[in-house]
């Protein structure tokens, strides 16, 4: 068996200042299997895969890739050139650019030698459209995607690339169950053609689904390796956060006794580049959750932007609390609205200021952590040091910055900031576990039912219909800016919520 | 607790970083100098011999070179590039000039303050006309403050030969009042406006790292989704960023003319603002590092005189150092990459961050 094996990694170990992220790490992943990489938000997941990829120098261990010993610096260019490809956790795509450009983008060389051809290049992604099952339109321009075609096109470049081996980091947290399941089936097939698949996820289901064998990391080290086909959801969990984990549910109640906090009535917009609201209609209550289902890019963006006060509307009028609210005038922030925007490298944090800045962002004028014109620096750092340890940042440093912080503590920050704020009244949370490990999605999940609990008004919005199911008292579903149908969450099953998600109607039914 | 964050491990990066970009481009230098048949360490020598034995001088010219400096860091931190220093230098510095000749009944103080926050306006109307025009009409704001520079430099031009003329020899306006002027440190040849600009730069410091509205106009610059988000408001942001900018400029040109030249001379200032495009940039944009590297910049210019007196050499090569100095920090994989090299060679040293 020894010539089947593909990646060596032995005693690897990186440090980021006195972190360290990696410690002594070994991983064997053999030719033509699915290992699927698991672990806690900071385990050193996305480090490893990094590292392999040369995307990061190791301070210690040995690197082999197909036999070959690698050197202590390489870069992802000599990875690529051995076969690896890696799709990055978050997207590095040219926003400015169309589809078919990102996807050549570095490796002109396929498709032209000395000029490049825009057309030429359109058709021959058209083979690799048809191979790999994904549909994209090549002309549109990347910042006009939602999150889940952008990382489509991630997968593209992959393939493009002719890869033997890829490195997926949390491939399917931005897409939905219906994309993930045509993303497997690529995967199961792509293996079937002897590539080799590093997976790394959050979703238990999905490594049990998909993967030969599992790697749990824990704290920088190899916490177990696991042959999928002998273990369990409840093993996998417990070796990766050391204890059993519960699971958060509502107890559903039913809305109809109360009065609306928030009534969002024919609500339509004409600015947006994406998806425009074409007279969207929603009540919110109080002490109850309102579950948005909807393929993404249905107008889910428009309608927090709208929320928030960017995007401005063409028509339709806003009830808080049974009272016209002019918003073009006035924020419903101002009235204690919070919001968990889905994209947190855009809308959620400013990647090179440190968690402090981040935090103290939504917080800088609140009067108890001012001193005259200045920021109060002791309230701000206890105040920040006490969020930090609520919601279990890793490291715990206000020091760092965004952008030196995993995936999943940055989705942290940003629900440390916003759920924190004491006049907090309703809550918008736009994917609010997108990258957190089972462990923090249970903590927020708990967080928002406390809320719930101590009647604060949330709208959920998730392409996990788990998560919408398991949390929402009613749900609504959202299809070409609309809202087709609020009723109920009982009164829903998947059949009929993906009947309604496709653009079905009750009456067709 | 200023000094621990200054000292902080991911600046004192970027400093010896900036450091190490410099002696780069005085070894490339260097090049230049062998090609043009002279010794590169002789140059070298005479110019921070000069640069040591008039070290008053040296100071007088950061002072100015300090506000410049702000003038493009600060409007940079809010997302604006302001290339207009050069003409708002010139306007605050003729306006200085005026107002300080005025015959004023109010005490000598006063006029100083007075000629100084006319000067600081007069800069803020300039850099505040691109501002609003970038985030009212979308007109790019390197493009106007550019142009603006040269509308600037001939209407000063102008107003110094005809209206504000003061002597009859040269293009220069009169002497300023006694009432008007800031007086000099200690009998050296600079003014106590030295203090005030280094003052300055630390406040700005302050501002940007202690205060709620100093973090509005970070994260406005560098992230206009995630701060509308916040309820920031990313014009005005930039319009204040702008502002200030504007305010600084002008006020180096009336520091040197209240404290060091006492009159405004037609072209007395050029190149101080673009100079400042080069100091902020070698200082990552932070107040306090603009104290150190306009320091480093007038030395280097005060010691071009000399050595284009003794050894022959245009003051121009200062412009190609200045060239390669900007050019190895904007290209960080260059220098990176020749530190790597050295790292390789001397020692198998632990790599401390990646950022
Ligand atoms: N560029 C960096 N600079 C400093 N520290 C870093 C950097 N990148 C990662 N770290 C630290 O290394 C540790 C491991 O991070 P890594 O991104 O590998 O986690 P992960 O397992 O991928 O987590 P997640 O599931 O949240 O994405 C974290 O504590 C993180 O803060
Ligand atoms: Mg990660």
């Amino acid at each position: 068996m020894e010539d089947s094996v593909v990646i060596r990694m032995r005693g690897v170990s990186k440090s980021f200042g006195n972190n360290k992220a990696n410690d002594n790490v070994d991983m064997e992943v053999r030719k033509g299997e699915i290992l699927a990489i698991l672990g806690e938000n900071g385990a050193g997941k996305s480090t490893l895969m990094k590292i392999l990829f040369g995307f990061y120098t190791r301070d210690e261990g040995t690197v082999e890739i197909e036999g070959n010993v690698m050197p202590l610096v390489y870069s992802p260019r000599v990875a690529m050139e051995m076969g690896l490809a890696m799709v990055h956790q978050h997207f590095k795509l040219v926003e400015t650019l169309p589809v078919a450009e990102n996807i050549v983008l570095g490796a002109e060389g396929k498709v032209a030698r000395f000029v490049y051809d825009k057309r030429k290049t359109r058709e021959k992604l058209k083979s690799l459209y048809d191979y790999s099952g994904i549909h994209l339109n090549s002309d549109t321009l990347i910042r006009d995607l939602p999150l889940g075609d952008r990382q489509k096109v991630e997968i593209l470049k992959a393939l493009f690339r002719g890869c033997r081996t890829l490195i997926l980091d949390e491939p399917t947290a931005v897409l939905t169950p219906q994309e993930t399941e045509n993303m497997f089936s690529l995967l199961r097939n792509l293996r079937e053609q002897g590539m080799t698949i590093l997976i790394i996820t959050h979703k238990l289901s999905e490594v049990l689904q998909l993967s030969d064998r599992v790697l749990v990391m824990r704290a920088g080290r190899v916490a177990g390796l696991f042959e999928t086909s002998h273990t369990s959801e409840a093993e996998l969990a417990r070796t990766m956060v050391g204890y059993e984990l519960g699971s958060s549910k509502t107890i559903r109640q039913s809305c109809s006794s109360l009065s609306p906090t928030l009534q969002l009535e024919n609500l339509s917009t004409e600015d947006s580049a994406g998806c425009n609201l074409k007279g969207l209609s929603l009540s919110l209550y109080p002490g109850r959750i309102v579950g948005i289902a909807g393929v993404d890019g249905n107008g889910q963006r428009e309608l927090v932007e709208v929320l928030a006060g960017i995007l401005p509307l063409s028509s339709g009028t806003v009830l808080l609390n049974g009272s016209l609210f002019d918003m073009g005038r006035r924020k419903l922030a101002e009235s204690g609205l919070r919001i968990i925007p889905e994209d947190r490298h855009r809308q959620g944090l400013v990647l090179p200021l440190t968690v402090q800045d981040n935090i103290m962002a939504g917080y800088r004028n609140r009067i108890d952590m001012r001193k005259g014109p200045f920021f109060d620096i002791e309230a701000i750092h206890s105040f920040t040091d006490g969020l930090i340890e609520d919601f279990d940042i890793r490291p715990r440093s206000r020091e760092l910055k965004a952008q030196q912080m995993s995936g999943g503590n940055q989705q942290k920050i940003v629900l440390a900031r916003e759920l924190s704020e004491s006049d907090l009244s309703i809550i918008v949370a736009s994917q609010p576990t997108r990258g957190l490990d089972v462990g923090a999605i249970e903590f927020t999940h708990s967080q928002l039912l406390k809320h719930k609990n101590e009647g604060r008004t949330i709208l959920l919005i998730s392409s996990d219909l788990d998560e919408i199911e398991a949390l929402s008292d009613e749900i609504a579903v959202i299809y070409d800016g609309k809202i087709t149908v609020q009723r109920n969450a009982d009164d829903f099953d998947r059949t009929t919520l993906g009947l309604y998600m496709g653009g079905g109607r009750e009456d067709v039914v | 607790m200023i000094l621990s964050s200054i000292l902080r491990k991911d600046r004192m990066i970027t400093f010896s970083k900036t450091v190490f970009s410099v002696f780069l481009a005085l070894l490339f230098g260097s090049l230049f100098l062998i090609f043009l048949e002279a010794s590169p360490l002789e140059v070298y020598g005479v110019m921070f011999e000069r640069a040591a034995t008039s070290f008053d001088l040296v100071l007088r010219r950061a002072m100015v070179l300090m506000m410049s400096g702000l003038a493009v860091a600060i409007p940079m931190k809010a997302g604006m590039f302001n290339m207009g220093g050069e003409g708002q230098i010139v306007a605050g510095a003729l306006t200085a000039a005026v107002v300080g000749g005025l015959d004023l009944p109010i005490p000598a103080g006063f006029h100083t303050v007075f000629a100084l926050a006319s000067a600081a306006i007069i800069g803020m109307l300039l850099s505040g006309f691109s501002g609003v025009l970038s985030i009212k009409r979308n007109v790019n704001e390197v493009i106007s403050t550019i142009m603006m520079n040269s509308i600037i430099a001939y209407i000063a031009t102008y107003l110094v030969m005809n209206p504000f003329r003061g002597s009859e020899f040269s293009p220069q306006t009169a002497k300023i009042k006694d009432g008007a002027s800031i007086p000099s440190f200690f009998g050296l040849d600079f003014s106590w406006a030295l203090v005030f600009a280094i003052f300055l730069c630390i406040s700005t410091y302050v501002f940007l790292e202690r205060t709620p509205k100093g973090l509005e106009l970070k994260a406005a610059g560098l992230n206009p989704v995630f701060s509308r988000y916040q309820g920031i408001k990313v014009g005005s942001m930039g319009l204040l960023g702008m502002l200030l900018g504007g305010a600084a400029a002008a006020l180096g040109g009336a520091f040197e003319v209240l404290g060091g030249s006492h009159s405004y001379t037609d072209e007395y200032f050029l190149q101080y603002g673009f100079d400042g495009i080069a100091i902020a940039f070698m200082a990552g944009n932070n107040p306090l590092g603009i104290i150190v590297s306009s320091i480093f910049m007038a030395a280097v210019r005060v010691g071009s005189l000399a050595v284009s007196r003794r050894t022959g050499v245009s003051t121009y090569f200062v412009s190609i150092l200045q060239g390669l100095i900007i050019v190895l920090l904007v290209v960080p994989y260059f220098s990176d990459s020749i530190l790597a090299v050295i790292k390789k060679i001397f020692c198998r040293k632990k790599e401390v961050d990646h950022v």
